[in-house]
């Protein structure tokens, strides 16, 4: 009604790799979170890669099932360090925090390349362990292995 | 500078140790899966507009029969940097 609007007849879609991710532990709350923060700054500094949640941060990471029938991902508990003790963690020892980042991209090699610069830069004082979620190998089409990655 | 240690993994036999800077690299893999992606570049006449626009591109959006939801907006933003010249775009962010 406004007048003019323009757009484009057709977009092409590609396609891409998504859920690359790193996993970093450590001590504290704090230095985690500034780990993740120095991961996500040397990731988006990379051509074809987006870390897609805000900040590029996800605290609350899932894994694949839940308790609930009709629910099919969940809260990856075996990260959160409030609930050591009551389910089986994977926090290494002394490891009070965590957070993932997840990273999409346009081909296998922008993530990877992706992966190690965020390995990388998140690696550090305070930071106890960099780990990465999988289900086993048999969902995903691409495996992104952390010591190939920094090797 | 950069320190990449490898050694001998006390916790696990034969396997190797690997750090950078005093941080444990685990020895595992990150799977990942194929996706469908879509560049969209978006104008506006100001900041405000292009926000809004933002703001509902991350609106969910039916995609074939399901729903999906944009992941992220990461885009290099331009503004005209002297809007009298026309045409002359300086980076933004």
């Amino acid at each position: 009604m406004d007048g003019e609007f323009l757009i484009e007849s057709m977009v092409h879609v590609e396609k891409g790799v998504g859920g690359g991710n790193i996993i970093l532990q450590a001590a504290t709350q704090l230095e985690a979170l500034d780990a993740a923060r120095r991961a996500v700054s040397a990731i988006e500094k990379l051509p074809g890669v987006i870390t897609p949640f805000p900040g590029g941060v996800a605290r609350s990471g899932s894994k694949v099932g839940s308790r609930y029938k009709g629910l099919k991902a969940s809260t990856a508990d075996a990260y959160c360090p409030s609930l050591r003790g009551r389910v089986e963690t994977k926090l290494p020892e002394g490891a009070n925090a965590a957070y993932e980042i997840v990273i999409d991209g346009v081909d296998e090699p922008s993530v990877a390349a992706a992966m190690s610069a965020g390995i990388r830069a998140a690696a550090g004082e305070g930071v106890v362990a960099i780990t990465a979620g999988n289900y086993g190998g048999k969902l995903g089409k691409f495996h992104f292995h952390l010591r190939q990655l920094v090797g | 500078m950069m320190a990449i240690r490898a050694t001998a993994d006390p916790e696990y036999r034969g396997a190797v140790y690997v750090e950078i800077n005093g941080t444990r690299i685990e020895d595992t893999f990150a799977e990942a899966f194929r996706m469908r992606y879509v560049r969209l570049v978006v104008t506006a006449h100001d900041e405000h507009w292009l926000d809004a626009a933002f703001t509902t591109a991350s609106l969910p959006v039916k995609s074939g029969s399901r729903w999906a939801k944009p992941s992220a907006i990461s885009a290099t933003v331009f503004k005209r940097a002297n809007s009298s010249a026309g045409g002359d775009f300086g980076e933004f962010q």
